[in-house]
């Protein structure tokens, strides 16, 4: 052996000896089908500890712990020192939030990112929190949402409740062209759950399809809140399995998953955490506001995306798209130079959300109605196989106008639209 | 949730029994490669969680390790991987001491650092081969490359090597 061998050996041999020496390392995960995250929970200053690697269910017969870490398989209590959720809509910057508007209390970590917007807490429904990314660029975009259902939907009617919360995994597998990763197990907050991705199949806010096209539903809480699946939206869904007698669900949508908005939410995931409550972390009625005269306007920007004038802060995107309803809570003024003013924002108190009623003015909704059956089509017309779309436009321009007391003309018989204008008395 | 539940225990417990196994090779490995004794951990930790996240295809392999081996290679000698691991680890001071490799010898320390410095290919060959002795038939695999191009790293490695720690001829 040449004297360079003999020193790589022992050199080898000091390596492999100091690696002997290291303490066990103890890691829990936080599972996702794409990005398994693993997740420091103990630094182990005593060597022999046996390696916990917490991966699901199973992880329970492995042996020693620090003294002062939680036993993995407890509910890790929501921290005490978070700050209470405010009233949507607000901008969440870093830091730690709970709140107990779905029943049981919850915690949350939302990181610093570098930036100073931060997530962006929406208007949602007393059943839901729903939180955007601060790089969402519309509904599904990027966002997360939390419930506490208490049903699945009806894989035969994905838009209707019908469907036991405590069968997830006959859902499943009823709804198993949706499903894009299959279920593991994983924890969550200490407690027990299963993840998946799914990506709905269902077209929803199809223009080729008439009338207001809902988006198929994974959950429901009652009436209160639904989590709409997005056209082409990939949504990670962990679904922790008895959170206060029911599941509680996190999901996290996006179009096009980047490094960061992954990272961002396997944080919250991460941190998230749940416990009874006591029924004081609602949000603070005197915390919801809204101004009478509260409006605001979209308009089109040079890359066909309509982005909100003006620097309201509101319950909507600040940007959406074409292809929105008109009467979509969460994506007005979707159509080029469609403006929407929207008025009596109404606090539903002392719910922790509020609602707001999309309304235009009449005699505008019927000009822009107009512009939007007739102006809009030939645009549309001009991309190939939009035919049908402009038809599907036109039909639902006239059916909006018709119930909203606007005066529609006849059908031409070249088959021009007809005029759509206002009431004359 | 029977089913998935069964399916999660198989999985949990066969990489769980991998990971036990592998583990210690393998920060051996990147403290080799990184030279750094607090990053290493989280270096392999990070292959490991490559792994774990492919588990499907990877334990399907006949030597998981190799794959783990590769990842950490690779990403050991990255700069860019190694700062923030280092970072990382550096974060974690604040809360708890990071898993640092204990201290070595000045000597085994100063073999390493030369290593180090060889051509990042080379490198991995002579830490595959020493600290993890393995064949030049396996570092091939786990590197991607024949065996014949391991035994030409290994042979320049070493050229360079005793030329830099003896002073002796490159020849």
């Amino acid at each position: 052996m040449s004297r360079i061998d003999d020193l790589l050996t022992r050199s080898a041999a000091e390596v492999r000896d100091a690696v002997e020496r290291m303490p066990e390392r103890e890691v829990t995960t936080v599972e996702t089908a794409h990005n398994r995250k693993t997740v420091l929970t103990a630094a182990g200053a005593v060597a022999g500890v046996i390696i916990v690697l917490l991966l699901g269910w199973a992880l329970f017969g492995f042996g020693g712990r620090e003294p002062d870490v939680p036993p993995i398989d407890d509910p890790i209590p929501v921290d005490s020192d978070a700050m209470p959720l405010p009233a949507p809509p607000a901008r969440i910057n870093a830091g730690t939030y709970v709140t107990d508007v779905l029943g049981p209390a919850f915690s949350f970590d939302v990181a610093n990112y570098g930036s100073d917007d931060g997530w962006f807490l929406q208007v949602a429904g007393p059943g839901e929190v729903a939180i955007s990314h601060p790089l969402s660029e519309g509904p599904g975009d990027r966002d997360m949402w939390f419930g506490h259902p208490d049903q699945l939907s009806d894989p035969e009617d994905p838009f209707s409740a019908g469907w036991d919360v405590g069968d997830l995994e006959g859902w499943l597998d009823a709804n198993a062209d949706w499903v894009v990763d299959e279920a593991i197990g994983t924890r969550v907050g200490g407690r027990q759950a299963t993840m998946f991705t799914l990506r709905a199949t269902n077209p929803c806010r199809d223009p080729e399809s008439p009338g207001d096209v809902p988006c198929p539903v994974l959950v429901f809480d009652g009436d209160d809140g639904a989590l709409w699946l997005e056209n082409s939206v990939l949504y990670e869904v962990w679904w922790i399995h008895d959170v206060e007698g029911s599941p509680f669900v996190i999901a996290a949508g996006a179009a096009t998953w980047t490094d960061e908005f992954r990272a961002n939410v396997n944080g919250i995931v991460a941190t998230w955490a749940a416990g009874r409550s006591d029924g004081s972390l609602g949000v603070e009625a005197s915390t919801v506001e809204a101004d009478a005269d509260f409006r605001w306007e979209y308009t089109l920007d040079s890359g066909e995306v309509v982005v909100l004038a003006g620097d309201l802060p509101s319950g909507f995107p600040a940007r959406t798209w074409r292809g929105q309803n008109l009467d979509a809570t969460q994506g007005v003024g979707a159509e080029p130079g469609l403006h929407n003013w929207v008025t009596n924002v109404e606090p539903m108190l002392p719910e922790p959300a509020h609602t707001v009623d999309l309304i235009i003015e009449l005699d505008d909704a019927c000009a822009e109605l107009h512009r939007f059956a007739l102006e809009m089509n030939p645009q549309e017309r001009e991309a190939p196989g939009n035919f049908l779309r402009a038809l599907v436009f036109t039909e639902y321009a006239i059916d909006r106008a018709v119930e909203i007391g606007c005066v529609v003309g006849e059908w031409g018989t070249d088959g021009a639209p007809p005029a759509i204008s206002e009431p004359t008395s | 949730m029977a089913r998935i539940e069964e399916t999660a225990a198989a999985f949990v417990d066969e990489f769980d029994a991998f990971y036990r196994r592998e583990r210690r090779a393998v920060v051996g490995l990147a403290y080799a490669l990184s030279g750094s004794r607090s990053a290493a951990d989280d270096l392999a930790q990070e292959a490991f969680v490559a792994a774990y996240r492919r588990w499907d295809t990877v334990g399907a392999y006949d030597d998981p390790g190799a794959w783990v081996r590769k990842v950490v290679s690779n990403n050991a000698v990255s700069r860019w991987r190694r700062a923030r691991s280092e970072a990382k680890a550096v974060l974690l001071l604040g809360n708890s001491r990071p898993h640092e490799v204990p201290p070595i010898s000045a000597e085994a320390e100063d073999v390493w650092r030369a290593v180090r410095a060889l051509p990042n290919r080379q490198a991995q060959c002579i830490a595959l081969h020493y600290l993890d002795d393995r064949s030049v038939d396996e570092i091939g695999q786990i590197l991607g490359c024949s065996p014949n191009t391991v035994k030409t790293h290994l042979a320049r490695g070493r050229e360079t090597l005793a030329f830099k720690m003896e002073g002796g001829d490159r020849r």
